[in-house]
């Protein structure tokens, strides 16, 4: 059952000039930008909130007409809004896409029935089709059985694996090539700063890409609200009453990046600009030029195309995938011979799954580094 | 008293330890020399051996090569100073020569910092750590930012909020007295939410003061005391206030010795070697919570700021702080992780010549300009007026602005895009999107009435 | 005799999960003791409708404020715009409290 926020019944009367929209000067200011710090009211909030995400949309030239793209769908506040905003754009501004929900039943009792709830709600409240794709379909395991073999402490690690790949295959099991996430501003703030406190440098380029797809994935990810506040779809979806589900999930984030997300809104209350500052620092930093090595002109090449997305193996180098390599275990298309997926199952049902994490993340003093800050409280 | 254990130093396996870190125990005298040796090895190692090459005796060329210390008189920078002294030393009592000249800069606010310098210049003299054996070759220089800004013509920095554009105004500031506080405080007022902003200009015109004096007066290196801890706090407050474009070329053109070295390990050492604090400027400017030392009994206030009074940077302190004990590793990689960080503009083609920022001076390019960014990213149309009310609300909000605008002279400014991303965000935070700024080059002959000159 | 006023307060955004798991209470405070909205966060609120304060009250308050994270509305206006704390309570209002950290 969904229950909107209620209404409010006081109004100011007289307004002040002080106290209106610094957009439109005509109506009563009911929000500061943390953006730019402008005071404005509701109905410029929609306009400037939706034009920015169509702006995105457009200049990075996100779709095209007739595609097909699915919108990952959690029921959480960042799909749902994403889900309803690409809707009212499709419409208005007639990108003549197809959209189509997409959601995963990672099979956590509790947290994931409720958020698939409101998800099927959506489905009819923005008459939009839904597919859902579950965990024991694709791996014959739940994410609840999961956690009682490996561990409440990886569950992150393999929630992430396996979604990534479920959210390709229910792409591709629609015939869809394109999906859209509601990972917004703040989402890829964090990422920038999580690079830089990891030391993840090959990722650290890549980190604010509107676009990515691994190569050999027919499948691309973008995320329209790449620019978008988390404040702000939180506040449009207020004010819209948009019908979305908040709990977390049960399986606690990872504490790392935790902290790191306790950080940035300790400085946002002194600094509100500061997710997009961060953005836009990431966008600037790039890598020294490698000192001369084999690899160099190959990897020049692939710099220039920028939605590949390259692995980074354990000792530091960077794999480039080949095209259409198939796991050997599912069949489904991997960079290695057998896929993270694959990997890690294996991994489950010889019951020694935390052997097969470290293999599987980067050396070990980082590994180790990892599972100390997951025990660390901010 | 209780008895408690002593471990025993696992270097020289004899005397008692008084520190434990990096997960080990150290003596006095072992942890002194582990300190002296990481700032050694950065010396020499760093870039290309640049800084060795201009500091060792060479008996073919001239050793009157000269090397600026940006001295705050923080335990940092004091360490970095008492270690190049004792390098000097070393050189002249076996070599009876001396492989460089060092010259120190300071930077005061204020006349009783000024004072407070000339005091500890004093204190330094009689000091056995600092005891320089080759007179000539150490000079310490001191300027008063207030009297710099003096000197200077000013102008008035306006953003147009409507494009981020920058308007420049030259202003005739009429003989009055400014003061780099009060200039501040016109711009951003004295609310706490504005610490920030006011210490991110403040910083920036000290780095520009520093960096004046370095480019005016042929200096080989610059250097700096930052630590590691430091070093990386530089690196993710950059990071989170838009700054991210100059992190490599803080840490390129620049030297610091002490790069390996963590806070708690400069304060450590500071207590069980130099150990005075009469020769502390500004008292302590970096806050540590953690002291590796195992009997602390020199115990010292450590600022608690309460939260509204934070700044970015102390946030970022705040949270390496809570990391840096047991999660040492964190410091050190987001240091590697600038390290590895090049020019983002480096791929920029000769033709297009690189703006300076008004303000920081920093490089914009035209790819990244960040006015155009900006504009990009933000909509600044507004929804149709529907109502009366709302018709009568817009009314009244035009007959108010007439009347302001027409008070205010129609200055002649000079619209341009020399504003870097960094200053144009904390610029916009400042009450009227405008400060009083000095953009005029700082050249040695200006910077000569203001510097003042000090040998022990 | 006692100046009640009316107050509407809602926790969403899944900030309902420390206060009982309710949305929306419907109060009335005593207007002489309880005139700003620190009052009502810090007499009220925490007092009376924080379930379990001793492992809770971190998550709702940092640094004697609302913890950064957590969206402020006043009558749907960011209480940025209305003094924050000082804001001087009317009968009538809605005030709601939104977390914004819960995953997307």
């Amino acid at each position: 059952m969904f229950t909107p926020p209620s209404n409010p019944v006081n109004k100011t009367e007289n307004l002040k000039v002080s106290q209106l929209c610094e957009l439109c000067h005509s109506r009563k200011a009911i929000l500061k930008r943390p953006k730019n710090l402008m005071k404005i009211c509701k109905e410029c909030f929609y306009n400037v909130f939706e034009t920015e995400i169509h702006n995105t949309i457009v200049s990075n030239q996100l779709f095209y007409p007739g595609e097909k793209v699915a919108v990952g769908a959690s029921g959480g506040k960042d799909s749902t809004v994403l889900a309803y905003v690409l809707k009212k754009l499709n419409e208005e501004y007639k990108y003549g896409i197809e959209i189509t929900l997409l959601s995963i039943d990672e099979g956590i009792v509790g947290y994931r029935d409720d958020s698939l709830a409101t998800v099927k709600r959506n489905k009819e409240q923005y008459d939009l089709p839904l597919e859902i794709i579950s965990y024991r379909d694709l791996y014959n395991w739940t994410m609840d059985e999961i956690v009682a073999c490996a561990g409440v402490r990886s569950s992150c690690t393999y929630c992430g694996v396996f979604r990534r790949q479920a959210l390709d295959r229910g792409a591709m099991k629609l015939e869809i090539s394109h999906v859209v996430t509601g990972h917004n501003a703040d989402d890829m703030a964090e990422t920038v700063l999580m690079n830089i406190l990891r030391g993840d440098v090959n990722r650290l380029e890549k980190s604010t890409s509107i676009m990515t797809s691994s190569a050999g994935s027919p499948v691309k990810r973008s995320k329209p609200f790449k620019y978008s506040y988390q404040k702000e779809i939180v506040l449009y979806a207020h004010y819209k009453k948009l019908d979305y589900f908040s709990t977390e999930c049960t399986y606690a984030p990872e504490a790392f990046r935790g902290t790191a997300r306790e950080y940035m809104k300790s400085l946002e209350a002194i600094r509100p600009s500061c997710i997009i500052d961060i953005i836009r620092s990431g966008e600037n930093l790039v890598l020294k030029p490698k000192k001369a090595k084999k690899v160099t002109t190959k990897f020049k090449n692939i710099k220039k195309n920028d939605n590949m997305e390259m692995e980074v193996k354990p000792n530091g180098t960077i794999s480039l995938f080949k095209d259409g390599n198939r796991c050997e275990r599912c069949g489904y298309l991997s960079s290695n011979r057998i896929c993270k997926a694959c990997i890690l199952l294996e991994g489950l049902e010889k019951n020694r799954p935390q052997m097969q994490l470290e293999n599987d993340t980067s050396t070990d003093g980082k590994a180790k580094l990892m599972r100390d800050l997951e025990n660390l409280t901010f | 008293m209780e008895e408690t254990l002593i471990p025993v130093c696992e270097r020289c396996k004899e005397q008692p330890a008084v520190a434990k870190t990096r997960k080990e125990y150290f003596c006095k005298e072992c942890f002194s020399k582990f300190i002296l040796l990481k700032q050694r090895r950065t010396l020499i190692s760093d870039k290309d051996k640049f800084l060795e090459t201009v500091m060792k005796v060479t008996y073919k060329t001239p050793n009157d090569e000269k090397i600026l210390l940006a001295l705050s008189f923080g335990k940092s920078s004091l360490v970095v100073l008492q270690n190049l002294i004792e390098y000097l030393n070393n050189q002249y009592s076996q070599q009876q020569k001396t492989g460089f000249i060092l010259e120190t800069i300071t930077v005061v606010e204020n006349d009783d910092e000024y004072k407070k310098f000339k005091e500890i210049i004093k204190t330094l003299e009689k000091l056995k750590d600092f005891e320089i054996l080759n007179k000539g070759s150490i000079k310490f220089r001191v300027v008063n930012i207030n009297q710099l800004l003096n000197q200077e013509k000013l102008s008035l920095l306006k953003l147009n909020i409507e494009d981020y554009k920058l308007l420049v105004e030259d202003i005739n500031e009429a003989a009055s007295i400014i003061n780099i506080n009060q200039l501040l405080i016109d711009s951003f007022g004295t609310q706490y939410k504005t610490l920030s902003s006011k210490e991110d200009f403040k910083n920036i015109a000290i780095k520009n003061t520093i960096e004046a004096v370095f480019h005016s007066f042929n200096y080989k290196a610059l250097v700096y005391g930052s630590s590691m801890s430091k070093l990386a706090t530089e690196i993710v407050t950059n990071t989170v206030i838009g700054r991210g474009d100059v992190i490599a070329k803080n840490l390129d053109t620049k030297f610091y010795p002490l790069t390996d070295v963590f806070y708690s390990e400069v304060d450590a050492y500071y207590q069980l070697v130099i150990n005075n604090n009469d020769i502390l400027l500004k008292g302590e400017e970096f806050s540590s919570s953690n002291s590796i030392l195992i009997q602390n009994d020199n115990h010292f206030e450590i600022l608690k700021k309460s939260k509204q009074t934070k700044t970015i940077s102390d946030i970022t302190m705040d949270y390496f702080n809570t990391i840096e004990g047991d999660y040492a590793n964190v410091i050190s990689t987001v240091v590697k992780t600038g390290l590895k960080l090049g020019n983002p503009n480096a791929f920029i083609s000769a033709s297009e010549n690189l703006k300076h920022c008004k303000i920081c001076s920093s490089n914009i390019s035209k790819k990244q300009n960040p006015a155009d960014w900006i504009n990009k990213i933000t909509v600044m149309k507004p929804a149709p007026i529907n109502t009366d009310e709302e018709r009568a609300n817009y009314d009244h909000w035009k007959t108010e602005t007439a009347l302001a605008v027409d008070k205010g002279s129609e200055a002649t400014n000079e619209e341009c895009d020399n504003l870097c991303y960094g200053c144009t965000v904390t610029l916009n935070t400042s009450s009227h999107k405008s400060i009083k700024w000095n953009t005029s080059n700082k050249d040695a002959a200006l910077l000569n009435q203001v510097l003042e000159d000090f040998v022990l | 005799m006692t100046n009640n006023i009316k107050l509407l307060i809602e926790f969403l955004g899944g900030l309902d999960s420390i206060f009982d798991n309710k949305r929306t209470y419907s109060v009335e405070v005593d207007n002489d003791k309880i005139k700003t909205l620190k009052d009502l966060i810090f007499d009220y609120i925490v007092k009376e409708l924080l379930v379990k304060p001793e492992d809770n009250y971190s998550i709702y308050i940092q640094d004697e404020t609302i913890r950064p994270g957590i969206l402020t509305l006043i009558n749907d206006v960011d209480w940025e715009l209305e003094e924050e704390l000082d804001y001087v309570l009317q009968n009538r209002d809605v005030i709601s409290f939104t977390s914004t950290l819960h995953g997307g």
